[in-house]
């Protein structure tokens, strides 16, 4: 399979007045092109610093201060700010968690959508050619009537609407590579699954690539082939899904995996004994030393590497070394 | 239609706060204990004399009956005589107002734009040497006295450095322009009077800013903490995600939503400025309609303080109107 991102040893972090928050602590993994990818973990960590970094639109007080982000053989964080937000504009496309706030409110949402292609196409916005994508990509993503539709405020439109049309935006521009940071957290259980379905369809029609970072395992169950589980700031486990929901091995996915509520049982839902660590003051060595049933003393004193034990199934756990 | 409906609604209520300043104005003309006649006519004037005016003027007849009569009078558009200059109210105002909305309208341009550039320049480079150079400007504006600017700037550059003319609109040997709109530099392009347009224009820098000055500190103070506000929504990412230059990410998305509650200072500010143009009118012997209601005052000439009040009331509630509906049109969320 051929790499689109790759992700090495990221480390991002925001000087606070708390002190130092070590958001990220050395994440490292692959998105592989036409992949499905889904990124889950607890809130808090990290996945929304993982792509705002990827993006490079982490502000101050944070700073990226490590690590390498491979996209299309260039490294990222390499780049000027120029060519980055060439990058930004055709090959890289983000929809948000809250798509109303994401959308600007002074602005006709016809005109937010143009914005994108004559920023990624280098076309005038007032062009016909730019009206007639905007109007094709809002029929796309199943909007009735496009023309009155472009003319509304972000405030004449419900959550799924409005995340419809943060979709239309990111994916107008056929970018290489779609980030979706939680596209549905915000939003009712039933329009939920339409927005996935939705995401999943138009990215599969358009043969590109989308990471969809959820803390809802069920999601990743549901729409995912692939997932990257993290914790605290590091990769714990990456695998296919069925692997990783069959025979999980990293004792922090294990936990995870019980912790998801199986439909028609009875049982006690299980969950993971103790709390999120603080990233101001976090764990030595494996940061999930404290909450690990299976913790041994090299857990607390080395950061366990993260391995391929089998084919395509990475852990990053002392167990496994 | 949304839009029409909200100025007709605004318009009515513009009409119910001026009824509400003409009865204020009446009120305190008519009942505080000070004696017009009297500071007319002097202390020893012989009773029938006094009579004479007070029937002239109409201050004999009942308090009601004079105000339906004043009413009636502002309906007509007529605000009576002015006790002191003898013209009917409605002429001096035409003839002083024109400076007056000459001074504000320069002020109004030179604190809007230099507001909303430091305010924007601050935010964006917070915590840099402009950032502290707008807070030290901004500070000394809202709090230095503006008859006090202008005595300073007036010493520093008109006496001192000889950079800038002093007193009046026009310096004297200078043949101002035929009146047309009684805007001199207007007049003057009219005219196609270059030595006047030019003259003019000197003369309003001062006093336009000393007028401003409050005004540009509060406009580039509130400018700066709501783009500092605006930077960090959510939509300001999306428009950085799409790839935006940052020029356009804060002139079109940030500065867009910043200037909503910019707006709503400026319309506030405009109120400041008539008010201030009393006392900058007064430092700078500018001919204007502030300089005409304080002389008034000092001779209790209550027509013309009445008229010139009112008249004052009415430009502002009409700003206050544009302001509305500018309001309106950079938040679509406020047209329902
Ligand atoms: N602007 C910021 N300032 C300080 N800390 C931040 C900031 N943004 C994120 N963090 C910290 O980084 C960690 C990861 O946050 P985030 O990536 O948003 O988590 P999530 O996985 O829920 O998306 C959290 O501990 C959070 O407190
Ligand atoms: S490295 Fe140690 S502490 Fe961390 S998950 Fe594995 S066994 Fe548990
Ligand atoms: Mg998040």
């Amino acid at each position: 399979m051929e790499v689109l991102l790759s992700v090495k040893n990221l480390r991002t972090i925001f000087h606070t007045y708390r002190g130092v928050v070590k958001a990220l602590n050395g994440v490292s993994f692959d998105v592989y092109k036409k992949d499905f990818l889904g990124i889950v973990g607890e809130t808090g960590c990290g996945k929304s610093v993982t792509s705002l970094s990827i993006m490079r639109l982490i502000e101050e007080p944070g700073e990226i201060v490590e690590g390498s982000v491979v996209f299309d053989g260039r490294d990222l964080l390499k780049l000027s700010e120029e060519e980055m937000q060439k990058v930004r504009a055709k090959e890289i496309s983000m929809i948000f968690q809250e798509p109303k706030m994401a959308l600007n409110p002074v602005l006709k949402i016809g005109f937010q959508i143009a914005e994108a292609i004559s920023t990624a196409e280098d076309l005038s916005i007032k062009s016909k050619e730019v009206w007639e994508k905007v109007y094709e990509i809002l029929r796309a993503v199943g909007l009735p009537d496009p023309e009155s539709m472009a003319e509304k405020y972000p405030h004449e439109l419900s959550g799924g609407m409005a995340q419809r049309i943060m979709i239309a935006m990111g994916l107008v521009t056929k970018p290489k590579l779609l980030i979706a940071d939680e596209p549905t957290s915000a939003l009712d259980v039933t329009i939920q699954a339409q927005i996935l379905h939705l995401i999943k369809e138009l990215v599969s029609e358009m043969d590109t690539t989308a990471m969809i970072i959820t803390h809802n395992l069920g999601i990743v169950a549901e729409y995912c082939e692939r997932v990257v589980i993290m914790y605290a700031g590091n990769v714990a486990e990456i695998g296919d899904v069925k692997t990783i929901f069959k025979e999980p091995l990293h004792p922090y996915t294990k936990g995870l995996i019980k912790a998801v509520p199986v439909i028609g049982t009875k049982g006690k839902l299980q969950t993971i004994k103790g709390i999120v660590p603080d990233l101001v003051n976090p764990p030595s060595g494996c940061r999930f030393h404290p909450r690990c049933e299976h913790a041994m003393d090299i857990c607390s004193k080395e950061l366990p590497p993260i391995k391929e034990v089998k084919t395509g199934h990475f852990v990053a756990c002392h167990l496994y070394n | 239609m949304g839009l029409l409906n909200f100025i007709i609604k605004r318009l009515l209520l513009m009409l119910l706060v001026l009824f509400g300043v003409l009865c204020i104005v009446f009120v305190i003309a008519n009942i505080i204990p000070a004696d017009p006649i009297g500071a007319l006519l002097g202390g020893n004037a012989p009773p029938e004399v006094v009579d004479q005016y007070r029937h002239k003027l109409g201050l004999d007849k009942p308090l009601a009956q004079r105000f339906v009569d004043y009413v009636a009078g502002v309906l007509r558009w007529d605000l009576g005589v002015s006790l002191r200059t003898n013209n009917p109210v409605t002429e001096d105002i035409k003839k002083f107002f024109p400076a007056t909305l000459e001074l504000a309208i320069v002020a109004t341009l030179i604190s809007v734009s230099l507001g909303i550039w430091l305010g924007t320049a601050s935010a964006v480079n917070r915590n840099k040497g402009i950032d502290h150079f707008a807070r030290i400007f901004s500070i000394l504006g809202v709090s230095m006295p503006v008859f006090w600017t202008g005595l300073l700037l007036l010493l520093v550059f008109y006496y001192k450095l000889e950079w800038l003319p002093g007193p009046g609109r026009l310096d004297i040997f200078i043949f101002p322009p035929k009146t047309v709109t009684g805007l001199i530099l207007i007049d003057s392009i009219i005219e196609g009077n270059w030595t006047a347009f030019w003259n003019g224009l000197q003369h309003l820098i001062m006093p336009a800013f000393v007028l401003g000055y409050g005004a540009t500190a509060s406009i580039a103070r509130i400018t700066r903490a709501s783009m500092l506000d605006c930077l960090k929504q959510d939509y300001v990412r999306t428009a950085k995600a799409k790839g935006l230059s940052k020029r356009l990410v804060i002139r079109r998305h940030a500065l867009r939503n910043a200037l909503i509650p910019t707006v709503t200072i400026i319309g506030l500010t405009f109120g400041s400025l008539l008010e201030g143009a009393v006392l900058t009118e007064t430092v700078f012997s500018w001919p204007g309609l502030g300089r005409y209601i304080t002389n008034g005052y000092l001779v209790l000439d209550y027509p013309a303080v009445m008229g010139g009040t009112l008249y004052i009331a009415l430009i502002y509630s009409i700003a206050n109107l544009i302001v509305d509906i500018l309001y309106a049109f950079l938040d679509p969320r406020m047209r329902v």
